[in-house]
């Protein structure tokens, strides 16, 4: 027997109570809604620690300055996938890491963020909120851990 | 006896009620936040509880996605898999990021030992490592060090400044350090915060950035995850990443949530399900809920016992009301003394993401091994003589002044910060 087959295997004969699948349209409803999304999201945004600029000329796209999909008002995150290998590495890879974003991409929250990704394909994909950080010293907050230090979106 | 370092535990103490801090900032920023700990509750009990049909939905997903899956029984199936993974590719430099599976299965010792040079890359883990210890918190697992610790280390392993424990500094000099690990890694890998089914990816949560730089540089990725990872779907995943960060650290979503689905053009991605004793648990009709845990260290940072102790002080490697309860249920034998650590003040259930009756479970438990427990049993047994007797309670409670200056004479710590105040007027005659 294979440990594939013994793992199902004492799944099944684990005697769990079967629970349903909950509906999730009615989390969906209630989750919160910002009536000026925009402003939510260039707030959550500095408070991740990004430098948002809005409406002047982004640099052109390259190395590290990357598209993103669409941005998340609660939270300040924006959506990048990569197709390329090396634009992975590129999204860690530079101390100083710029996305475009799209002012009418922006959803209020993360039930209609992964409900927009429902039906999409990636290789490989992100939801980037501010520079890298870490408080493993004494709870002090840094920033540039080991991707970027400082991450910047313009907004268009 | 051990004298315990009053100025340290408040230290501690602090440091761990700023997180909880947080997490109640955020929780109340959520006017939702009720409806979706219900809602993960509710995601979770149908998940752990089809976890057959998803872990298969999941391999053939993940199988489509170009990935190599791995099914392990037990821990030593666990290290033995990683191990022929690395060893077939001839790995010498192995980057990790963080995972308390690893922790759990006791990875790193087996694969030093086959000579692979594993690399702890998350901050925190690495102060561990090079101090040759265990994490003593699931999230912040360098919680219990102070930076002029950290300094010192760092001066010997990294060549850092005399004297200089500035955080900033630091961080930044581990940083150059570790870039050169990530370059010249033959392999990397992660744990699992979320393995969805319906797609086949896995999502590993981070703010360093670590799990990334690995993956992204190295030739070979591993991730691997206990079976109750499992989400239905990403729908799914909208629920938890509202919850998960900040639940754990106080933030809104951690800095990177990245979502691996396919292998590197010209290399392997593998993942290695793992149950480890998991099955087990699902099968206890009282203590299935556990698996529920998403690991975001809620429970543990607002722990009053966790807070002033630490977690050296509990005998399972997951520390706090989580740990407790898995230690005890995997194993009460070995670690039945753990479930003294809770004043049953049921602030883990407040708090818990998947709202996991951690306490009631504690206590619970405690019935269970009662009889492991034997000076417990006694203590209560003289104290309910004593309540029932009003003369003996008396004379007690007259005595209980002397008995803490005879032990403050003997040395003895336990009296101290529990000096009764002076009284200015007596109630009772």
């Amino acid at each position: 027997m294979t440990s594939k087959d013994k793992i199902i295997k004492r799944l099944r004969s684990s005697g769990c109570e079967k629970f349903p699948k909950p509906n999730l349209e009615e989390i969906l409803s209630h989750a919160i809604h910002f009536e000026d999304a925009l402003s939510k999201f260039i707030e959550s945004a500095k408070a991740s620690g990004a430098d948002v600029i809005v409406d002047s000329a982004a640099p052109a796209e390259g190395p590290s300055v990357l598209r993103a999909e669409f941005g998340v008002a609660e939270n300040g995150a924006v959506w990048i996938t990569c197709t390329l290998d090396e634009d992975r590495r590129n999204l860690f890879r530079h101390d100083e890491l710029s996305v475009i974003l799209d002012k009418e991409k922006i959803v209020d929250n993360m039930n209609l963020a992964y409900k927009a990704l429902a039906g999409e394909c990636y290789d490989y994909g992100c939801f980037i909120s501010g520079p890298s950080k870490t408080a493993d010293i004494e709870q002090a907050l840094v920033l540039g851990a080991h991707g970027s230090r400082k991450f910047t979106i313009y907004i268009q | 006896m051990r004298v315990i370092n009053q100025d340290r535990v408040a230290w501690h103490d602090q440091a761990l009620w700023a997180l909880r801090a947080k997490r109640d900032h955020q929780a109340q920023s959520v006017p939702e936040w009720e409806e979706l700990r219900e809602t993960a509750l509710k995601l979770k009990l149908y998940s752990n509880s089809h976890l057959e049909e998803l872990l298969l939905q999941f391999e053939a997903a993940a199988q489509k996605n170009g990935a190599i899956v791995h099914w392990a029984a037990d821990a030593k199936e666990y290290r033995e898999i990683i191990h022929e993974i690395l060893a077939s590719h001839g790995v010498r430099n192995f980057v990790k990021s963080k995972s308390m599976l690893a922790e759990e299965c006791e990875l790193n010792p087996y694969l030093v030992s086959k000579g692979i040079d594993v690399v702890e890359t998350d901050l925190g883990e690495r102060i561990i490592q090079l101090r040759g210890e265990k994490p003593s918190h699931i999230v912040v697992p360098a919680i219990h060090i102070k930076k002029e610790e950290v300094g010192e280390l760092f001066e010997r392993e990294m060549g850092t400044e005399k004297g200089n424990s500035d955080p900033t500094y630091l961080t930044h000099a581990a940083r150059r350090a570790l870039r050169e690990k990530f370059e010249n890694a033959d392999a990397a890998m992660t744990g699992g915060n979320f393995a969805v089914a319906s797609t086949g990816e896995v999502v590993v949560c981070t703010n360093e950035g670590n799990a990334d730089m690995g993956t992204s540089f190295a030739p070979l990725q591993i991730a691997a995850f206990g079976i109750d990872k499992i989400v239905p779907d990403r729908e799914a995943l909208g629920v938890f990443t509202r919850l998960l960060a900040r639940s754990g650290t106080g933030q809104p979503i951690t800095t990177y949530t990245s979502h691996y689905s396919k292998p590197k053009k010209g290399s392997e991605f593998h993942i290695v399900i793992v149950d480890n004793g998991r099955s087990q648990i699902l099968a206890n009709r009282e203590h299935y809920r556990l698996l529920n845990c998403l690991r975001c260290g809620a429970c543990i940072n607002t722990c009053p016992v966790y807070r002033r102790t630490g977690g050296y002080a509990y005998s399972y490697f997951i520390p706090g009301p989580i740990g407790v309860n898995l230690g005890s249920t995997r194993d009460a034998a070995r670690y039945h003394k753990d479930l003294s650590a809770c004043s049953l003040c049921h602030s883990c259930q407040d708090v818990c993401p998947v709202k996991m009756n951690l306490a009631d479970q504690i206590y619970s438990l405690r019935q269970q091994h009662t009889s492991a427990l034997s000076s417990k049993a006694m203590i209560s047994g003289v104290l309910s003589w004593v309540f029932n007797h009003p003369t003996i309670y008396n004379i007690a409670l007259g005595a209980a002044p002397l008995g803490t200056r005879i032990m403050r004479a003997l040395h003895i710590d336990w009296g101290r910060g529990r000096r009764m105040p002076q009284a200015k007027k007596r109630f009772r005659k």
